[in-house]
């Protein structure tokens, strides 16, 4: 099999997504399906890496963008509005494709796909993961409210079971979700941020962080 | 009769004498010869090279029948392999299910023995990234049975090592107690500009097959340190050289100016679907404080060593 082939197995496959309204784009070893809103972005992603004729596919997600969050976090990182996503969901490990071999990660589910009939088994897990946990993810956070509700009663070392960390952005999703909800805590919650960061800070990855947490603090101020 | 033949030849002489010889004849003349020069060179260049395949016989009979003057280009490049690299190509020559489709691609484009070939045989793996981005050249090898024959083991080394990260684990912490795997998020196949320009101008690059990215945790949070990156490369053993572009950035991980543009737009981590390495929305530089090479015993399916080249 080479990549030709697979994308055009797995856009064949997939076209139920883009009966639903959603948009295919490929970017590298990236799919997505994108369905925008005036103030919402939805996105079913997944991304493959290739071993000769072997396509392992990974990652595969439900993700949710709040503009209202993710343009205050364009705002100090560039890029366009629809690389950002506020939440997602991910397959049960429980719920697992028939027939296909899987690799169980910390945090991610690898899918081997040799054949053409192994991505068609894929896609009808993906189906099966869009029907039954992505439309009821995404039912279950219509509203923005609703997200802070549960984001609020989640244990600090849970947040990110829901909210996206990319590896350094939580801090700044973490900020504007309090903000824009108007938590009582905002401001203990900068406070902890700023003093953790500020004893790292001679780390560039760190710095950076700390740099960008207060800029995003004095935007949301001024928005006040 | 002898005395008329005489005066015939004189006029005959006089005749020829008079006429004015152009700078055309002259010209022609001289490149008739250049060419009888070069068919003789290329013929001797032929020769010397059929000498060397005595014992090669697949490489002999192709090398009979390739053309003196057509394929001059091919038997130069021919003659300049080594021993080694004329006996592995005896072998490619001679495999049923390779050896034709190899022997159009080279008769096609001579440069392809060393600048794809060679580059083969000694790094298989690399080749194979190439392929995805090294232009029209490598497409048309990357469609060759030849080039799947030769890539698969090394690719299938790599899957392994990524499907069996605990072994890789367990190897890396008898050899480094401080690197530990479970210390970080793992990244794979992430194309690395290497500050080296290629001569058309653009970045030369690298795809490092693993990029470990320290983890800290921070508020509750993991945080991914690119301040801290390790770099692993598999190689099917523990003789594969690294290849030019590899070198140079162990070259530069070994300076002060360690930190490593990533020119992969994005690639989600292997460990964790919310990390991502190159896009728009999260790091593009790491800094690589190690270059670890993991190698097999030659033929793959374990994981046989792991050295650090720092």
């Amino acid at each position: 099999m080479d990549t030709a082939l697979y994308i055009e197995t797995i856009k064949k496959e997939c076209a139920f997504l883009e009966k639903e309204g959603y948009t295919f784009t490929q970017l590298e070893n990236n799919i997505y399906y994108t369905k925008e809103t005036d103030s919402e972005g939805f996105r079913i992603r997944f991304s493959w890496l290739e071993y000769g004729d072997t396509f392992a596919i990974q990652s595969l997600t439900a993700e949710k963008r709040f503009n209202i969050v993710e343009q205050e976090i364009q705002k100090i990182l560039g890029g366009k509005l629809d690389s950002y996503y506020t939440i997602y969901t991910s397959p049960s490990i429980n719920n697992t494709p028939k027939g296909l071999e899987i690799t169980n990660f910390e945090n991610n589910t690898r899918y081997t796909t040799n054949t053409v009939n192994d991505i068609e088994l894929f896609c009808d897990f993906l189906k099966s993961f869009y029907e039954s946990d992505a439309i009821a993810f995404f039912d279950n956070h219509k509203k923005f409210t609703k997200t802070v509700e549960l984001y609020e009663k989640l244990e600090r070392e849970k947040i990110s079971s829901l909210i996206i960390n990319n590896g350094t952005d939580i801090f700044y999703r973490e900020l504007v979700i309090k903000n824009k909800a108007k938590s009582i805590d905002e401001n203990d919650f900068v406070e902890m941020v700023i003093t953790e960061l500020e004893s790292l800070k001679t780390n560039s990855t760190f710095g950076t962080i700390l740099e960008n947490f207060k800029h995003l603090q004095v935007n949301l101020q001024a928005n006040v | 009769m002898k005395t008329n033949f005489k005066i015939y030849l004189l006029v005959a002489l006089s005749f020829l004498t008079s006429l004015n010889i152009s700078a055309n004849d002259t010209f022609f003349s001289i490149e008739k010869s250049s060419d009888r020069v070069e068919e003789l060179a290329n013929k001797v260049g032929k020769t010397n090279l059929l000498k060397k395949l005595d014992d090669l016989g697949s490489l002999k009979t192709w090398v009979n029948g390739l053309d003196n003057v057509v394929d001059a280009n091919l038997i130069t490049k021919l003659d300049g392999l080594d021993v080694g690299d004329l006996a592995k190509l005896e072998a490619d020559i001679a495999s049923n299910s390779m050896g034709s489709g190899l022997k159009a691609l080279l008769k096609e484009s001579p440069d392809d023995l060393n600048d794809m070939w060679k580059l083969l045989k000694d790094d298989p793996k690399y080749a194979f990234g190439l392929s995805k981005t090294g232009g029209s050249r490598w497409e048309k090898w990357a469609q060759g049975n030849f080039f799947k024959t030769v890539t698969k083991a090394g690719k299938d080394f790599e899957q392994f090592v990524s499907s069996n990260l605990s072994v890789l684990r367990t190897k890396l912490l008898s050899k480094y107690p401080n690197i530990d795997l479970n210390d970080y998020a793992i990244f794979e196949q992430i194309q690395m500009k290497t500050g080296q320009k290629l001569a058309s101008g653009t970045d030369e690059f690298f795809i490092a097959d693993f990029v470990l990215v320290k983890k800290k945790t921070v508020l509750g949070q993991e945080i991914l340190d690119f301040d801290n990156a390790i770099v692993l490369e598999t190689k099917l053993s523990s003789g594969t050289a690294l290849t030019g572009p590899q070198t140079n950035a162990l070259t530069k991980a070994k300076t002060s100016s360690n930190t490593f543009d990533v020119r992969t737009v994005s690639q989600s981590s292997t460990t964790n679907s919310s990390y991502s390495l190159g896009s728009s929305t999260s790091n593009k530089t790491v800094t690589v404080t190690d270059y670890i090479k993991v190698n097999s015993n030659g033929v793959g399916g374990t994981i046989q060593d792991v050295n650090s080249l720092k």
